[in-house]
């Protein structure tokens, strides 16, 4: 008799340190997609009342063209190439989300084992609306003894110019280093992150000045805005599922989902991403995943490296 | 116009996943190098230009005994200005746009910046996809 066969409870091949390749299907998948996808959707997002930014952004940087125009422009670059996905996704026995909200994302995160999120990041940092409207920030950064406020006099040293100035100043300074020590806080950080510095600088103010009304950066799905450690809150300890975020700088919250569940996996990235790529990725990453012969993070890496190879 | 092109593309709205900057300063820095540079190679064509005329007359005067040497030295000769004229155009047109890019950029809003920074990349690639019609045939 063999040695394993004595075994009344074998280990399991991760336990033994041996790798096992896992294999995701086109089934196992589902897809979340948070932003506006049809004329009305993206009209009423527009609106001022609507508090939601992405589709606001959007017109407010094609401010000078009519409604129709910046429509136009918005389906080529984003809604047509969406529902491209979206049409493969369905072929391929993916569940799909379209205007997505916090509890269709933890339903997909029950009933699927890779969970792709197409939203908005809202990233907070100082405006110059936010300081005309709270001038105590400055009058607070130039006498409160806390260390961060000493950090920040450090960084902008005339606080007498312009808001705006100001404002780009202290961004640039958030990014720059941690203001606070042990900011770390045990977390993983991505290849020493600017946007993950800026976060937990953010935070730190936010803690330390409650009264400046610093908003918070967050995902936005279809019923709100919701910051990075209240997504992660979604998921258990034990959770070995996928995540994969596809959002400008995903680093943030994939980190928040890491240190909630060390065993997910979570696809992220550092720079601002182009819907249309990211879509067009989406759907080449599915079609992988129906040879059953990956892994879904493997795919994306094999894809992306594929696609860095033809670019050069 | 490839060059400004390459200057705009960062600045086209793609509708990115996150907030995104508008970097004024930078843009205004790069179109002014840019156009600092074409307007440089400009004068070098126009030189280049000179050059080959000069080049073509002395050639055309040490070979004036030979008609069939005359003829090729003209030819080339023609050849090598228009050659030169039609970049010094190009530069022209080029340096034209970046400079009014740079006025636009410097005097508008954020919002009317990044949309007439839009329009204008739009017409240029629109420029360089147009491929030469064919020749239209006049009938009587």
């Amino acid at each position: 008799m063999n040695q394993t066969n004595r075994e009344p409870y074998p280990l399991s091949a991760e336990s033994r340190g041996l790798v096992v390749k896992q294999v995701h299907l086109p089934a196992d998948c589902a897809l979340l997609l948070a932003i506006p996808l049809t004329m009305d959707e993206f009209y009423s997002d527009c609106e001022l009342g609507s508090r939601k930014e992405y589709a606001r952004l959007f017109r407010a940087q094609l401010a000078s063209l009519p409604m129709s125009q910046v429509w136009t422009r918005y389906e080529r670059i984003v809604v047509t190439p969406a529902l491209h996905a979206v049409r493969i996704a369905r072929s391929r026995g993916a569940l799909i989300y379209t205007r997505a909200s916090v509890s269709d994302w933890r339903e997909a995160v029950r009933a699927r084992q890779v969970v792709s999120l197409v939203a908005h990041w809202r990233a907070a940092g100082f405006t110059a609306e936010l300081i005309r409207a709270a001038p105590e920030i400055v009058t607070d950064m130039a006498t409160s003894p806390a260390r961060v406020a000493s950090a920040m006099r450090r960084a902008v040293t005339d606080t007498t110019s312009s808001a705006s100035a100001l404002a780009t100043g202290l961004n640039k300074a958030l990014r720059g280093s941690l203001l606070s020590p042990g900011g770390q806080d045990g977390a993983v950080w991505v290849a020493n992150d600017p946007e993950q510095r800026f976060e937990k600088n953010w935070q730190c103010l936010r803690q330390e000045f409650p009264g400046w009304g610093l908003p918070e950066s967050g995902m936005e799905l279809s019923d709100g805005s919701l910051p990075a450690s209240s997504m992660a809150d979604a998921f258990p300890g034990d959770y070995t599922g996928t995540q994969d975020l596809r959002m400008c700088h995903s680093v943030i919250l994939g980190e928040a989902i890491k240190r909630a569940a060390p065993r997910s996996r979570v696809v992220m990235n550092q720079r601002p991403v182009r819907p249309h790529t990211q879509l067009a990725l989406y759907g080449a990453v599915l079609e992988m995943l129906a040879t059953g012969r990956y892994e879904f993070a493997e795919a994306v890496l094999a894809l992306n490296a594929a696609v860095m190879r033809r670019a050069r | 116009m490839t060059k400004l092109v390459n200057l705009l593309t960062p600045y086209e709205v793609v509708g990115e996943l996150g907030a995104k900057q508008f970097d004024r300063d930078y843009l205004r820095t790069a179109l002014a190098s840019a156009s600092r540079q074409t307007a440089v190679t400009f004068w070098l064509a126009v030189l280049a230009q000179m050059g080959v005329f000069v080049l073509a007359v002395f050639f055309a005067v040490a070979n004036s005994s030979d008609p069939k040497v005359l003829g090729a030295v003209l030819a080339g000769g023609g050849g090598g200005v228009g050659a030169c004229a039609f970049a010094m155009v190009r530069l022209w047109r080029e340096k034209v746009a970046t400079d009014l890019t740079f006025a636009l950029v410097s005097s508008l809003d954020d919002g009317a910046a990044t949309t007439v920074l839009n329009v204008v990349l739009e017409a240029l690639r629109k420029q360089q996809s147009v491929r030469p019609s064919a020749p239209r045939v006049r009938r009587a």
